[in-house]
């Protein structure tokens, strides 16, 4: 593939065992170019969250990323974050025999981005697997980077019930609210992966695991065998998934540039419950335009997963994961 | 059928109220006791005059009470339809909708089903001004709510948007409460040629019900309510199940939205051991029955059969 065609990328994470999945995915791939990793607090702490990020980028060579840790604490509500589905450090029971560092370059999350931005010729997709507040934060210390965002890919928001976040709020959306809120009121492309229409439809077996990781050829296989059994472990305890299959969200959010014609997308309004008691954090997606927006409010794409191309979007996971073009 | 189920029927005169409104009148398993009137899109005036209007062509004689004519705790809500009232029926009872229940409820021999076609507001009243009577409900069927997709609004639907307190009230007031919500109800006619339909009834009933509402209406609002009522002759087609339930009324965009906990999550705790794990709804919090499945095609074809099978028998509508 043409170096000039790959498609210039930013991360933005909350590295747990998912996000090291979509990690891996976006940086083996010869078809992203992926110009920075930046990290946030939702799976795990901002401190682990960085960590991982540097070693997953790591554990497939790609120490040439730059990395920034972003921020630690939500703007206004309380810090939570998910312990009981990836762990106390955020990649289950996996260790990682060495830590690497030297890929952090010291700035903060909103810098790094920010030089990344404006350094690309090409405009940028910013990927977020995370909160929104990095996003937010960037948009809000430079209004001039909007110029330079091709589009937003939020793996998060939820037309209803969601089991992590609260009766009907998405958890990156109910862990900072205000953010995200933000960012769709500000012009940018949005384009929402939500877990019911997206990234849960993209199954996967335990026996896909062990058929694709099980021979342990390198640590990589070590690594994601351990993270993925630990995330199934506990999602499955957490009831999500069609009976033995789970999902593993972010990596689904990413094919969406890759894959885009095994997906499909509808613009309509989107904006975020602030104020409710019990719809705090709620992503109000919609779809059906009963709030009769014009179609220049119309601020997201509600995406959706081609019933056909579940199965094929699943083998392209791994097949990434794997590292295998 | 021995004893068929005496309910009430508390409206607000939208097109699906008339249409179930029919439905129960020709069921042999179902009695109507009485028709209360409450505000609604338009004003419980014009409610009142299109339900005694229809009543007239249906050939029915129930008694009609007029109730609340604005929420408990507010002013009418801005998505209401602004019209000037129609006048007040001449053959509408002389006591008001909370009253004339409570008189219906200390006279039924036995517990009396109310089935709310409408805002909350009147079964409020009914429960504070008597709540003596109020206990001879058998139970409350709610044909409304929503959880995903509203009518009015994104979140809401009217008939809980309309006066959220009043409902938060009703689904906590220990009353057995069912709830037939629009997310349910509503996909219930997808892939249906509901026009043609409709059109098909032979009856004409329900052309006869939308010249009754004052702007026009889609046709998906003649049919969901009175599906719901069909789970009170025919139980055997619908499920429910018991959740625990709260209507919003704090949010800035999603006012009357009703959150329905079915995962049965509520919150994360954390051991003793300092691991977190999840915390499921207490047995004592569920407080509705959730309509989470039924039978469409049987519902669909009955509604078919008996509603569109009835014709007015003359009337000024």
């Amino acid at each position: 593939m043409n170096e000039l065609k790959k498609i210039p990328v930013i991360m933005d994470v909350d590295t747990g065992v998912d996000d090291t999945m979509a990690l891996l995915l976006a940086a083996q791939s010869p078809r992203i170019n992926l110009l920075a990793a930046t990290s946030t607090f939702g799976n795990t702490f901002t401190s682990y969250a960085t960590q991982n990020t540097l070693n997953a980028l790591a554990l497939c060579g790609r120490t040439d990323v730059p990395v920034a840790s972003g921020t630690r604490r939500p703007w206004k509500k309380k810090l939570r974050t998910s312990p009981y589905i990836h762990g106390d450090t955020g990649i289950g029971d996996y260790v990682y025999p060495e830590n690497h560092l030297d890929a952090l370059t010291g700035e903060y999350a909103w810098d790094l981005t920010y030089r990344r931005l404006m350094e690309s010729p090409d405009p940028v997709v910013y990927i977020a697997l995370a909160s929104l507040t990095n996003l937010a934060t960037t948009l809000r210390k430079y209004p001039e980077a909007k110029s330079k965002i091709d589009k937003v890919v939020f793996m998060g928001g939820e037309l209803r019930g969601n089991t992590a976040g609260s009766q009907c709020a998405s958890v990156n959306v109910f862990h900072d609210p205000d953010p995200a809120q933000y960012v769709l009121t500000s012009d940018v492309p949005f384009h929402m992966c939500t877990g019911a229409a997206v990234t849960s439809r993209v199954l996967f077996s335990v026996q896909d695991l062990e058929t694709w990781f099980g021979g342990l050829e390198t640590e990589k296989d070590r690594a994601v065998l351990t993270m993925l059994k630990f995330y199934f472990r506990k999602c499955g305890a957490f009831g999500e998934g069609e009976r033995h299959m789970n999902p593993i969200h972010d990596p689904a959010t990413v094919l969406y540039l890759l894959e885009p014609d095994c997906y499909a997308s509808v613009p309509c309004h989107c904006e975020v419950e602030l104020e409710g008691l019990e719809t705090y954090g709620y992503s109000l997606i919609d779809l059906y335009n009963i709030g009769q927006w014009p179609e220049e409010e119309f601020n997201i794409r509600y995406v959706t997963v081609r019933e056909d191309k579940r199965a094929y979007l699943a083998q392209q996971i791994l097949k990434g994961i794997k590292g295998i073009q | 059928m021995e004893h068929p189920t005496k309910i009430l029927l508390d409206m607000d005169g939208d097109g699906d109220n008339l249409i179930a409104l029919a439905y129960a009148l020709q069921s042999d398993a179902l009695e109507v006791l009485g028709v209360t009137t409450c505000h609604g899109f338009v004003s419980v005036e014009t409610a009142s005059a299109a339900v005694t209007a229809f009543l007239d062509a249906m050939g029915a004689k129930v008694p009609v009470a007029m109730g609340a004519d604005r929420p408990l705790m507010r002013q009418r809500m801005p998505k209401v339809i602004r019209e000037a009232p129609a006048a007040v029926p001449a053959a509408i009872e002389p006591l008001p909708a909370w009253d004339f229940m409570a008189q219906v409820l200390e006279e039924s021999p036995e517990p009396v089903t109310v089935c709310l076609l409408g805002p909350a507001t009147n079964l409020v009243q009914l429960l504070h001004r008597h709540p003596e009577a109020a206990g001879k409900i058998q139970r409350v069927l709610f044909a409304g709510g929503s959880f995903a997709f509203g009518t009015v609004t994104a979140s809401a639907c009217h008939k809980v948007y309309f006066d959220a307190e009043a409902m938060q009230r009703l689904t906590h007031a220990g009353i057995p409460f069912y709830m037939a919500s629009v997310d349910v109800t509503s996909g219930f006619t997808n892939g249906v040629k509901l026009e043609e339909l409709l059109d098909s009834w032979s009856g004409s009933l329900w052309a006869r019900a939308r010249r009754l509402m004052p702007s026009p209406v889609p046709a998906t609002r003649f049919v969901r309510t009175p599906f719901a009522l069909l789970s009170l002759d025919h139980p055997d087609m619908f499920s429910f199940g018991r959740y625990k339930c709260e209507v919003e009324l704090h949010g800035r965009i999603t006012y009357g939205m009703t959150v329905v906990y079915l995962d049965n999550f509520d919150g994360v705790f954390e051991l003793p051991d300092g691991t977190t794990n999840r915390r499921d709804v207490a047995e004592e919090d569920k407080n509705i029955w959730y309509m989470d499945a039924f039978d469409r095609d049987k519902v669909l074809a009955i509604l078919s059969e008996v509603v569109g099978g009835l014709s007015g028998t003359g009337g000024a509508v």
